[in-house]
């Protein structure tokens, strides 16, 4: 058996990406760790050694706010995973205007987030906004949605909610879509109701899609700072400030090298969450 | 406490065991309890506030007196409706205002054409200048430059102010600008006691802790 010459020419091929990869994101980061044990003011950087994690810690607000982004994340991510899947079941079930329902729900995700952040305080005013007004007339008097400083996180996390399912929904129509009518007629064959087709037969084979909309919102969840401050800008006072907006007022106040610490730490809180869940899931995926 | 901002820029003095310095957070949260406050307050917006004092819907806002360049381009017909005073201290006799300084106009070193700059900022620095600006937007406090003298018809608020400069120390610079420690959440601080959120004690000790993060971030000596 004729040994093959093992060919350089495929490294070739791989080198442009390479170093677009390497000097864009990989000499980046590093960048990033190096100037986060710094005080920096853009044009010189003095090295301070770990002193801006310590000061990042001691930092009064920030049990709060990492609370108040574990929250955000986790209730964001649950929401858009069960509403999209239904609003998927919903959209690929053949009902009238489909087509046109499906952009209707998908629709929020490509409007301007800071749109939303400036209609929703209108919407959300505690006299005269629309929701408070509507709730008055079945009687309910509203409370201050944005400005209730045990209220506002939920009331983002709800803005946030109403922006993001789409794209739940767009990913768990692919999901269903993948799904073969073969598993529904056994099903029906069997007897099975509609709700048990449901529990039965959809959920678990739309798994790929629940993993993938779990991971990237949990992600964006755990990110998110354009809806918070476009909305609220982390209050009132900083009821509703997450890491990504602390970090954001530490660059305003023109502490960078703080405030790359707080993004080296924003890094490692998303990588501890997400890594461990990505092999919990995909390891069950490969005992199937 | 003449000598405050000195101390307090070298760490020697702090906010929380000053009185002078504390009980303006004290007022901030007397205010809120007396239900001072209007009901929608959190939420209205400058632009909200300064319209509702120029209609006679609210009685009283804390402002800089170039808030009156709102209220003439807003509600224009309502600025002489406007009356001006420093806030109260805790003696009737000893009641001062806090002036703001005029912005600043800089030039970058790496500039190609610095003497036309230059030129430009002696003109905004002279008379014409002055009262170029007053045509513009109206006049919203006496002028630091020598021969620029206030219109005779400059609205109440700014008419208010004046007497405050004829009398020998009854006006001070507002702290930061003699000192380069102000903690960037000050403003959410002073809104969380404002609104209830934290009492004053509490808030005074937070911002001390704010203000040493940002002095050590600054480098400043003796932090």
């Amino acid at each position: 058996m004729a040994s093959r010459q093992s060919s350089p020419y495929p490294y070739w091929f791989v080198l442009p990406a390479a170093v677009i990869f390497v000097t864009l994101f990989l000499v980046p980061t590093l960048r990033n760790f190096w100037f986060s044990m710094t005080r920096w003011d853009l044009f010189e950087a003095e090295y301070i050694g770990w002193d801006n994690y310590e000061q990042f810690f001691k930092e009064p607000f920030l049990v709060q706010c990492l609370v108040n982004t574990m929250i955000y994340a986790l209730l964001t991510s649950a929401t858009k995973s069960v509403l999209g899947l239904l609003l998927a079941v919903l959209l690929t079930s053949g009902i009238l205007w489909q087509g046109f329902l499906r952009s209707v729900v998908f629709f929020p995700v490509l409007v301007s987030t800071i749109g939303i952040g400036i209609t929703f305080q209108a919407l959300m005013h505690p006299t005269k906004g629309v929701i408070n007004i509507a709730l008055s007339y079945i009687g309910i008097d509203g409370p201050s949605w944005l400005s209730d400083p045990g209220l506002a996180l939920y009331s983002v996390a709800f803005i946030d909610l109403w922006k993001g399912v789409g794209l739940a929904t767009l990913i768990y129509i692919a999901g269903l879509a993948a799904i073969a009518p073969d598993y529904y007629e056994a099903a029906r064959i069997d007897g099975a109701t509609r709700v048990q087709q449901f529990w039965r037969v959809t959920v678990p084979l739309v798994r790929p899609a629940t993993v993938t909309v779990i991971t990237l919102s949990l992600i964006g969840g755990l990110r998110s700072f354009d809806i918070i401050w476009a909305t609220t800008r982390g209050g009132p006072g900083f009821s509703s400030d997450v890491l990504a907006s602390v970090i954001y007022k530490q660059y305003q106040a023109g502490f960078y090298g703080l405030a790359t610490a707080g993004n080296v730490i924003l890094f490692l809180l998303i990588a501890v969450i997400i890594l461990p869940l990505t092999f919990w899931f995909n390891r069950r995926e490969a005992d199937l | 406490m003449p000598t405050f901002a000195a101390d307090y820029t070298a760490n020697k003095a702090k906010y929380a065991t000053t009185p002078a310095a504390a009980c303006g957070f004290q007022y901030l949260e007397d205010v809120f309890k007396g239900g001072y406050m209007n009901e929608d307050f959190g939420v209205a917006k400058f632009e909200d506030g300064m319209r509702m004092v120029a209609t006679g819907e609210a009685a009283h806002y804390p402002m800089l007196s170039f808030a009156m360049a709102t209220i003439k381009q807003n509600t224009p017909d309502n600025v002489g409706d406007v009356g001006y005073f420093g806030l109260p201290g805790p003696t009737a006799d000893k009641n001062g205002l806090t002036v703001w300084m005029p912005s600043a106009l800089y030039i970058p070193a790496a500039s190609e054409n610095i003497d036309a700059a230059k030129g430009f900022l002696d003109f905004v620095a002279s008379v014409e200048g002055c009262q170029a600006m007053i045509g513009a937007i109206g006049a919203t406090g006496p002028y630091l430059i020598e021969g620029c003298t206030l219109p005779a018809d400059v609205p109440q608020a700014v008419a208010d102010m004046l007497p405050y400069f004829q009398t020998e120390g009854a006006t001070a610079p507002a702290l930061e600008f003699l000192s380069p420690i102000k903690g960037p959440a000050l403003e959410q601080i002073t809104v969380e006691v404002g609104s209830g959120i934290r009492p004053a004690a509490e808030a005074t000790a937070l911002y001390d802790q704010e203000v040493e993060e940002q002095a050590k971030q600054l480098g400043l000596p003796n932090w």
